[in-house]
């Protein structure tokens, strides 16, 4: 015997509950020939449940048991014994108490209950009926107890099941809701609840537009409506305000007439997939869009070749419109066999499987109009729609570079074939000291072949001294970035050679110096050329300070002695004529010399050799050497010196203010000259420069001619030696940081001669 | 007022004019030497010294700049008046310490003048010449 389950204990009180005894419809009529007894036993007969008596305390009177196996103890266990001494615990108790309640209200009980009897556990269900008679309590009570085991493991097996279906329709996540002919909510799994934030039993009786939807109407395109009204499954996606995205399968549920009864919904959220085809379809509409709009080719071919991707480029460059290409063979069209067998092998061989697609890879093809095009393809191996291997490749007309690099190639060639032939020693190191490339009139030079230096070190190509030397302007080319220009002497075996040498470097993208180009002429010959004009030239410098020396030794003993004639008193007027024009010639002696010894000694002025001079004194000097040249011929030069007016030179300011007071003298048409001379603060920059003013009153000089007098081969007139002396007026003015030019002299606004001018640097205190 | 002169000059012609010239203009010529050489070995022997050196440049066996140079360090004293066709030497002979620097061709007129203002020079340093 055993204890009743929480269900059964359920049971009891469920199922315990009076009813009314008497049925007339339950009572016999008593119009039969056969006895009470006689029918209650053919009653107990027909019957397969167990009968008990009881008597008023409730011990076991009498009982009935068409299946003796069926009783929780034998017959001499239970007669005579009370309800709570046979079966114990709450199971008894409960009977107990629907045996109480039967007798003592005069209504029949019922009561479900279980107990272990047979090796099994038995439901039972027992009706307590109180026995009356009329006018009398309840003497006796009798209960029928009828087996229900078998109904009660139909029940519990289908509850068992409901509730597993519903535990597996709570798992899942898709929404599962079970609706009644007027589409309301019968049953609603987990997920449903949680998508409207209601419980399931809350969601009963309630519609899904108007949980979904918050409307009362129902939604046009309804599978669950459709399904409902059709019969037959129904499927559709929609969206709920909410955002989602579900895909709604609706299936009629029919009764075994045929007709629907309800309507199962199953919705599943399809919004992370819809989103994700929403970004497939974006990432592939842009994928297109990119290849569409690229700028390089983008050509897709299946397995045998045929065109299956063909974007606009691609278009362009070849010429073909997609529509032509589609499905045409690539490689018949735009790279025939016989031109191109290359790549139709390397095809092949990606085809057969024999290697893998090879990256990267140029080649020609020929356009529509049968222009040769170079493409440089990056090939990339892709699953094409069919599930075969197809190839995409992206092409990048490189046709210019191509054409350039042959143009480069065919242009280095020239120039090296230049280099070749040059009678020049071309090279090119590295930083390294490498010698990158020596032409062969070079390598010769050093007794070896281009093929022997190339590669090698330059260092060990010379001797210590020069190979230090040149490293040394190697190095200030790579340090600097800028060409240098030598010349050396370099020896090539026994043989010492001058060489002029343009080092040049030769710069990456970035600008830095990777290497120098060099240059090398053999200017031995021409050395020797310049040593032996040199030498001429200081041989005719040395004659020429040889000859103005003596010459000017000469002067003075003939100058000397003219004096000592001069001296006597006897001398007639012709002697003393004869005697002024011995000493004119000899000033004017005395002058070329000068100027010619002036123009040698040009270039030697440098500032180091520049003194202070009393510019008062050497204006003073000049006018009285121009007086004595011309005694004739000057009429006046007024000089008036004032304050202290010095300036930085040589002794050859002297030969340029003569000669140019002399000029002055000279140029003067009139017989007799007259000359201003003045010095004053410069009008252009009084601060920095004395201006020495010659002013003269001869016929002035046109405009045309006033920068050309200055020039040193230039002669006006009959007058000799006018071009060399301003000429070098003007080179040693220049060289003292001067300038000499010459303006109209102008008085009373009427032109009146010229005005030449020497600015010349004030001394700064 | 006479000055005693010594003349160094290679030009024979040029010595006689210098000695004539410059006796007929009262002066007194005290000795003569034909290059620098001779110059240093007369000037040394003379027990009264000349008032002017008239001092040539170029000459054989010693220059004018190496004779003036030899004098001074004997007699710092001594007032020598370069007279030279050689200009370039002019920055030198004025740092060594000559009264003068004549190029030549000057007049005897020039040359009495600045033998006059040699002679009548205290004998001081350099800076004054």
């Amino acid at each position: 015997m055993t204890e009743p389950t929480e269900e059964s204990r359920k049971n009891q009180v469920a199922d315990t509950r009076g009813q009314q005894g008497g049925d007339r419809a339950g009572v016999f009529s008593g119009d039969c020939a056969l006895s009470d007894k006689d029918k209650l036993d053919a009653i107990l007969r027909a019957l397969p449940d167990i009968v008990f008596y009881f008597d008023r305390e409730g011990r076991f009177k009498d009982y009935y048991a068409p299946e003796p196996v069926k009783l929780y103890e034998q017959p001499e266990r239970f007669l005579e014994r009370k309800i709570e001494e046979v079966i114990p615990g709450e199971t008894g108790a409960a009977l107990l108490d629907a045996f109480r309640r039967a007798r003592d209200t005069g209504e029949k009980q019922v009561l479900q209950y279980s107990l272990d009897i047979a090796g099994g556990t038995h439901y039972f269900e027992s009706t307590y009926i109180p026995i009356v008679k009329k006018g009398l309590p309840v003497d006796h009570v009798m209960a029928v107890v009828h087996d229900v085991t078998d109904r009660k493991r139909t029940e519990h097996a289908l509850r068992r099941s409901e509730q597993e279906k519903a535990t597996v329709l709570n798992a899942t996540s898709e929404l599962v809701i079970y609706y009644d002919t007027e589409m309301k909510i019968l049953w609603a799994n987990r997920a449903s609840a949680e998508s409207v934030g209601l419980s399931s039993e809350r969601m009963v009786g309630r519609s899904c537009y108007e949980l979904w939807y918050g409307t009362d109407a129902l939604c046009e395109g309804c599978p669950v409506a459709i399904a409902l009204k059709s019969g037959s499954d129904a499927e559709d996606e929609i969206r709920t305000p909410d955002g989602k995205d579900w895909y709604i399968r609706a299936y009629p549920a029919k009764n075994t007439e045929g007709e629907v009864v309800g309507v199962v919904e199953l919705a599943l959220d399809i919004s992370d997939r819809k989103k994700t085809e929403a970004e497939l379809k974006r990432a592939k509409e842009y994928a297109e869009s990119l290849i569409e709009t690229a700028n390089v080719m983008v050509v897709g071919l299946d397995e045998n070749g045929s065109i299956v991707l063909f974007n606009k480029t691609a278009e362009k460059i070849t010429g073909y419109t997609r529509e032509e290409l589609h499905g045409k063979n690539w490689f018949e069209l735009i790279t025939p066999k016989d031109k191109y067998p290359e790549v139709w092998r390397v095809f092949d061989d990606w085809r057969k499987k024999n290697k893998g697609i090879i990256k990267s890879f140029d080649n020609p093809i020929i356009t529509k109009s049968g222009e040769e095009r170079y493409i440089s393809w990056t090939n990339n191996e892709v699953v094409g729609n069919s599930g075969k291997n197809e190839t995409i490749s992206f092409g990048v007309d490189i046709t210019k570079r191509k054409r350039a690099e042959e143009a480069l190639m065919e242009s280095e060639q020239r120039y090296k074939s230049l280099a070749e032939a040059a009678q020049d020693l071309i090279f090119i190191i590295d930083r390294e000291g490498i010698v990158q490339y020596v032409n062969s009139f070079a390598a010769e030079m050093v007794g070896k072949t281009p093929e022997d230096i190339i590669g090698g070190k330059r260092d060990g190509l010379f001797s210590e001294n020069v190979s230090t030397r040149q490293r040394r302007n190697l190095q200030k080319v790579f340090e600097t970035g800028e060409a240098v220009h030598v010349e050396t002497i370099t020896s090539f075996g026994s043989r010492s050679t001058w060489l002029d040498t343009q080092l040049v470097p030769i710069k990456n993208a970035a600008g830095e110096v990777v290497s120098v180009l060099g240059i090398s002429r053999d200017i031995s010959e021409r050395k020797q050329a310049e040593e032996q004009v040199l030498r001429a030239k200081q041989e005719a410098e040395f004659y020429l300070d040889l000859m103005s020396h003596d010459l000017t030794n000469f002067n003075q003993t003939i100058l000397g002695n003219i004096t000592l004639i001069e001296m006597q008193s006897d001398l007639s007027e012709k002697q003393k004529k004869y005697i002024e024009s011995c000493k004119r010639q000899l000033g004017r002696s005395e002058n070329l010399i000068s100027k010619v010894r002036a123009f040698s000694q040009i270039k030697h002025i440098n500032r180091q050799n520049f003194r202070v001079m009393d510019l008062n004194k050497i204006v003073a000097d000049a006018v009285n050497m121009v007086k004595t040249l011309y005694p004739n011929k000057v009429d006046e030069i007024e000089f008036k010196p004032s304050g202290s007016k010095t300036a930085r030179g040589t002794e050859l300011l002297d030969s340029v203010l003569t000669n140019v007071i002399e000029n002055a003298v000279k140029h003067t048409k009139d017989e007799k000259a007259h000359v201003e001379v003045s010095i004053v603060d410069s009008e252009r920059d009084p601060e920095g420069f004395w201006e020495i003013r010659i002013a003269d009153g001869g016929p002035g000089i046109p405009e045309e001619m006033k920068e050309r007098i200055f020039d040193r081969y230039l002669k006006i007139g009959v007058e000799k030696g006018m071009g060399l002396g301003l000429s070098l007026a003007r080179a040693v003015t220049e060289k003292f940081g001067g300038n000499i030019w010459v303006e109209d002299r102008v008085c009373d606004g009427v032109p009146s001669g010229s005005v030449f001018k020497i600015a010349i640097p004030k001394v700064k205190e | 007022m006479a000055k005693r002169i010594f003349i160094v000059e290679d030009e024979e012609d040029l010595m006689e004019y210098y000695v004539e010239a410059l006796e007929i203009s009262g002066h007194e010529v005290v000795g003569c030497a034909g290059n620098g050489a001779e110059a240093v070995d007369k000037f040394s022997k003379l027990s009264v010294k000349p008032d002017v050196i008239i001092m040539d440049h170029r000459m054989p066996i010693k220059s004018g700049i190496d004779a003036t140079r030899e004098i001074l360090a004997m007699d710092p004293g001594a007032k020598v008046i370069f007279a030279s066709a050689d200009k370039s030497v002019e920055n030198e002979a004025r740092a060594l310490g000559v009264i003068s620097f004549k190029p030549k061709p000057f007049n005897l007129e020039r040359l009495l003048t600045n033998i006059d203002k040699a002679s009548s020079l205290p004998v001081s340093s350099k800076s004054n010449r």
